[in-house]
């Protein structure tokens, strides 16, 4: 189901009230919110957005995933206790590793099979092909379960902390089962651990003034960047550059980046803006997801600011436990690789994904490199090994670009030239100063993050070399008139003035322009100061009396409705 | 010798600068009273918003002005949780279910397309194996069924039309034809990128033999104009006049549709051919074919033609009266570099340029008038004589039509009827010998409620490309039921690989590839059915013995006018 649609709120109000009605009773709501959230995640449509109907095996999943997690921790929790209480430790130790080892093969094999194994066949007949076989890679029809990567994550870091002697398991399974299926979470996260949530169960539910503020005003807030600046955006622009990027300029191909840099973070922490709201009207607080990432001033804080759930999920459960940056030097390396390889992967399988985990696995690399090498060298020493990286950089850029990407040869110097220099740039780029060494900073990790989309949003390997030699094509043909405009709104100032005020020419000239200011507005708040939203923009909102904000999310509601004709998945259900 | 101070650690900013915490167990066995709490401040505030925002909802019901503003009606074909609701109660199971086989065939479908790419190769032109005991100039049985083993989802209708087309195939298939045979395709954007052009271009010279890309415009009519297999550089801006802008008071704006001009300075490069010693190994290394085409007149200036950097010639656009002509370069088979530049004198002012091989197989030219409706590829819009002139220099066997996607807007049956005569009329007048097929608009979607449903007109329109077609003496492909008809973008669309665009009007790359399949299939199923029916008859006259003739069919009237270049008498070839 998707949260901004009108089957949610049919589904939200009841629950709401059925929890705290039910107050009283421990059992009997959390067995109803459990109930729920198996609906939440059956009634998830045909939908509206199109997409195929939900399979009743999904929840066969979900059930079998619960109820592996837990009694695989019930049965690591006994074995400690039995090795405390004499039993050979050792072979404790060894059952208690298997009991681990099937939990985690168990998950992450669903999660491969699902996920991974058309790109498997397919990559290994690639690379078979590539050594003169000629193969054609089989394809299974495999429909990849909604949430399925949020939730087998979530329920692994139970069974992974209760290993480790940080979580003691949960004697409820009722408990435990609302854990994992938590509506609000459960299909494109926040991933809430087991050690952040479970310890919310057994403490006494209360509704505060504080909870209902916060939860209407992350909702509303969540619904506005979900939908305004998620889905319309996408909808009346990028998609449709996208779609066909060899049919656009250079420029617009640039902008259609710009717009779903701005889309993407817009439709997924907007989905956790909302998912956090409605956890909280329930009385639970799960983790924020995002923090503002692109004023990042590098690529490890981007990552610490983007996701946050899962990029800290893989650090605590991957990164420390290969060694973290404990090690030599180039334990470290590998690790931050494997680390950053993964967190890119998780979020496709296709060779769009590699290429996109592999530029930000290595851009981390760099990122470290950078920040610890020695700066007192002597400047023409200096100057050399950054010009001797830069030509490096260019050098393995121009070879991707001609034989991987296929692009032209020309195409692919030019996108080796401008990787050495930007990357060159960013070297040279002093590591602290003032308020413009910020900013540089920022900008430098912004448009590493916009370019890199490439290959995040592209459908295909095709689409993304199309879309890379439009742009570095730069054919200088600017913006076609119309691309930006917002038809409708043209309609509606024509209709409504009715002589040639300067009034209705800048209304006419908004409309026609009506997508590319909606992006640079999109963009500027993101950048604004966080009080302004955070603090200013709250307080104003919860000022207003009850009723009023009420009445301002009905209209919300009908102005995301004749924006959209009918609601719109979340980018990260795909992942 | 200084030594450094050892780096100081990165500053704990990111995202895996930190170390593993501390180990903290968090116990679940403490469970207090578990009894729940509401604030009363918190309850009233919560319950009035919803009231409020409830009431807002409910009056969209009940005041009839307010309809639009209802969030669901019981018209629609959505009911809420339909999955559990719709499908589980209402008996909406089976016609999902057949939509989710539709859908994962069509999915299927593109990926078997996108993964297995057709690779066009050139032919070996000795005889194929069922000709050698053939009867002399007889039709054989055919028994390369390429890609005809399976019947096509949607075929073409009235094949008979394209019987002079099919039996230049014929010859080329069994090795009696030595030059190329040319299709011209023309359409509106749906042709854009070279998409559905090269798709159908690719299969078929993987089956007949590769003779080269055809033609192209020496300016973009769009950012889409763009074609696969040709790297084009603009190196200096010509200035050019595109049809649908009307902005030729002589209406001769070639044969794509653009005329460039220049006074000095417009340059355009191709780059083209084949890697020697690669692709055409086991082909007859031959030559490969540049032409200009271009206008002449009083003050027509020079036109500069280099391979590779040498000057190939150069061409005066100078004559006493206006006209057209085309230059005809022969160079030895390669991949070259071909500039076309002017260099003063007067105004030059060009048409494009074709790149083909000298050897047989098929030439497909995609030449995507975007943005145009369909009046604008019509004696409306064109000189018919100038076009006619055009048409005939390039020896089309076949022409292709697919305009009629931006006329959906103010879409009028009558007006349209008479537009698409008029377009298919000067086609055809142009060289009553050649074929013409007729392809429909693809699908154009709109959303309507939580769907995505076909534009209206869509069905009106197409059925009335079939009855023009049909009665034009064209043949007629339906594009859009080929898609799979009724709301066949909205499915598309939504298909992985994506195959419609977001705008829900064109295709994507993959598509193009998949819509390019299903015509060919299609078209190889006609020419099997045509070879079929003349097993024994008499084989038509090889075109190289035509083209030779004088008096042959393809002399245009108007060549008083034109001079077409005589590669044996004005154009300079390269020695090497």
């Amino acid at each position: 189901m998707l949260f901004a649609s009108f089957d949610f709120l049919l589904f939200f109000l009841p629950v709401l009230a059925a929890w705290w009605a039910l107050r009283q009773r421990p059992w009997a709501r959390t067995a109803v919110v459990l109930a729920a959230s198996y609906f939440f995640y059956m009634a998830s449509s045909q939908p509206v957005d199109g997409s195929l109907p939900t399979p009743w095996y999904f929840a066969g999943l979900l059930a079998f995933s619960t109820v592996l997690d837990y009694v695989c921790s019930a049965r690591i929790d006994k074995l400690a206790a039995r090795a405390e209480a004499g039993a050979d430790p050792r072979v404790a130790a060894r059952k208690r590793n298997l009991w681990l080892m099937a939990s985690v093969v168990g998950n992450l094999s669903l999660l491969g099979y699902f996920k991974y194994t058309n790109f498997f066949l397919e990559a290994f007949t690639d690379v078979a092909n590539g050594l003169g076989a000629s193969w054609v890679a089989p394809h299974l029809d495999l429909m990849l379960p909604i949430g399925i990567s949020f939730y087998t994550f979530q329920s692994l870091s139970y069974t992974i902390d209760v290993w480790r002697g940080k979580l003691t398991p949960e004697p409820s399974f009722l408990k435990f089962a609302f854990f994992v299926v938590f509506f609000p979470q459960l299909v494109a996260g926040p991933i809430v651990r087991a050690s952040e949530f479970l310890p919310q169960m057994h403490v006494r539910p209360r509704l505060r003034l504080d909870d209902v503020n916060e939860g209407l005003f992350r909702i509303f807030k969540g619904l506005f960047k979900k939908v305004v600046l998620g889905d319309w955006l996408a909808v009346a622009f990028t998609d449709i550059v996208f779609d066909t990027p060899g049919s656009y300029t250079s420029w617009e191909n640039m902008l259609a980046l710009y717009g779903f840099t701005l889309q993407i973070y817009a439709d997924f922490s907007g989905y956790s803006d909302i998912a956090i709201g409605v956890a909280r009207l329930l009385g639970f607080k799960i983790p924020e997801n995002f923090d503002r990432p692109y004023q990042a001033r590098n690529l490890g804080e981007f990552w610490r600011r983007w996701h946050m759930t899962l990029s800290t999920w893989l650090r605590d459960y991957l990164f420390f436990p290969l060694g973290g940056s404990k090690g030599s030097a180039a334990r470290t390396y590998f690790n931050l690789w494997l680390t950053m390889f993964l967190v890119g992967m998780w979020h496709g399988a296709s060779w769009n994904f590699v290429i996109y985990s592999n530029i930000h696995g290595l851009a981390m690399l760099f990122n470290r490199w950078n920040r610890l090498r020695t700066r007192e060298q002597g400047m023409w020493v200096t100057l050399t090994q950054l010009t001797v990286l830069a030509v490096m950089v260019g050098v393995t850029l121009t070879l991707f670009g001609e034989h991987v990407l296929a692009l032209e040869h020309e195409l692919a110097v030019r996108g080796g030239a401008l990787g050495g220099v930007f990357t060159w740039i960013c070297a040279a780029f002093p590591v602290t100063g003032g308020r413009w060494n910020h900013v540089g900073h920022v900008v430098l990790t912004f448009h590493f993050t916009v370019l890199s989309r490439v290959f995040f949003r592209a459908e295909s390997l095709e689409s993304a070399r199309e879309m890379c030699a439009q742009v570095l094509r730069w054919d200088g043909r600017g913006v076609r008139p119309g691309l930006f405009k917002v038809q409708w709104m043209e309609d509606w100032v024509v209709a409504a003035s009715t002589s040639d005020t300067p009034l209705r020419e800048v209304g006419v000239w908004v409309a026609q322009h009506g997508m590319l200011l909606l992006l640079v507005a999109g963009t500027l708040w993101h950048f604004s100061p966080r009080e302004w939203v955070d603090v200013r923009l709250r307080a104003r909102m919860l000022a207003m009396p009850a009723p009023v904000i009420g009445v301002a999310y009905a209209i919300l509601a009908v102005i995301l409705m004749n924006l959209l004709t009918g609601p719109r998945a979340n980018i990260y259900f795909a992942f | 010798m200084s030594t450094s101070p050892p780096p100081a650690p990165p500053s704990p900013d990111g995202l895996l600068d930190g170390v593993a915490d501390v180990a903290e167990v968090v116990s679940l066995e403490d469970a207090d009273a578990l009894i729940g709490d509401v604030e009363p401040a918190a309850a009233r505030r919560l319950a009035v918003s919803v009231l409020s925002m409830l009431v807002c909802v409910a009056l969209t019901y009940a005041l009839p002005s307010l309809e639009w503003a209802r969030p669901w009606t019981a018209e629609e074909d959505y009911v809420p949780f339909w999955n559990l609701v719709g499908r589980e109660l209402m008996d909406q199971g089976a016609r999902a279910q057949e939509q989710e086989q539709a859908q994962r065939e069509l999915e299927a479908l593109a990926r078997a397309v996108v993964e297995d790419p057709p690779a066009p190769t050139p032919r070996v032109n000795t005889a194929p194996e069922e000709t050698l005991d053939l009867a002399q100039d007889q039709y054989p049985a055919l028994t390369k069924t390429d890609g005809v083993q399976a019947p096509p989802t949607v075929g073409l209708e009235g094949a008979t039309a394209l019987e002079p087309f099919f039996e230049q195939l014929s010859l080329l298939d069994l090795g009696r034809r030595s030059t190329p045979l040319r299709v011209s395709h023309w359409g509106d954007s749906v042709l854009g990128n070279d998409g559905i052009t090269s798709a159908i271009r690719d299969r078929l010279q993987a089956r007949f033999g590769d003779a080269g890309h055809g033609f192209h415009l020496l300016a973009q009519n769009n950012p889409s104009y763009r074609h696969k297999g040709v790297a084009v550089t603009y190196k200096s801006p010509w200035r050019s006049c595109y049809v649908i802008n009307k902005c030729k008071a002589d209406q001769r704006y070639g044969f794509g549709g653009l005329t460039v001009w220049s006074a000095g300075g417009g340059e355009t490069r191709f780059r083209f051919g084949e890697e020697v010693g690669a692709t055409l190994a086991g082909a007859r290394a031959g030559e490969d074919r540049f032409e200009v085409w271009y206008a002449t007149g009083p003050k027509g200036g020079d036109l500069r033609v280099k391979m590779d950097r040498e000057e190939l010639g150069v061409i005066s656009t100078r004559a006493p009266q206006p006209g057209e002509a085309r230059a005809v370069f022969t160079v030895p088979a390669g991949r070259h570099e071909y500039g076309v530049r002017a260099i003063g004198g007067g105004v030059a002012r060009a048409f494009g340029v074709v790149l083909e091989h000298e050897r047989p197989g098929i030439v497909w030219d995609g030449i995507a008038l975007i943005g145009a409706f369909t009046s604008r590829f019509s004696p409306k819009y064109f000189d018919v004589e100038h076009f006619h002139s055009q048409f005939r220099s390039r020896g089309t066997e076949l022409a292709v039509l697919m305009f009629g996607g931006n006329d959906l807007n103010g879409f009028s049956a009558e007006r349209y009827e008479a537009t698409m005569e008029s377009m298919i009329g000067m086609v055809r007048s142009a060289d009553p010998a050649s074929a013409c097929l007729v392809i429909s608009i693809v699908d154009h979607g709109e959303r309507k409620g939580a769907r995505i449903v076909s534009r209206p007109q869509v069905a009106s329109m197409v059925a009335l490309q079939r009855g023009v077609a049909l009665k034009g003496g064209c043949g007629y492909f339906n594009a859009y039921e080929a898609m799979g008809g009724e709301g066949s973008m909205g499915r598309w669309n939504r298909s992985s690989p994506r195959l419609g665009s977001g705008d829900l009007a064109h295709l994507t790359h993959h598509g193009h590839q998949v819509l390019g399949e299903l015509f060919t299939k299609a078209l190889l199923a006609a020419y099997a059915d045509f070879r079929d029916e003349r097993v024994g008859a008499a084989l038509p006259v090889p075109p190289a013995v035509r083209e030779e003739t004088p008096a042959g069919h393809r002399e245009d009237p108007s060549s008083a006018t034109r001079r077409d270049s005589d590669p044996g008498e004005r154009v300079p070839r390269t020695g090497r």
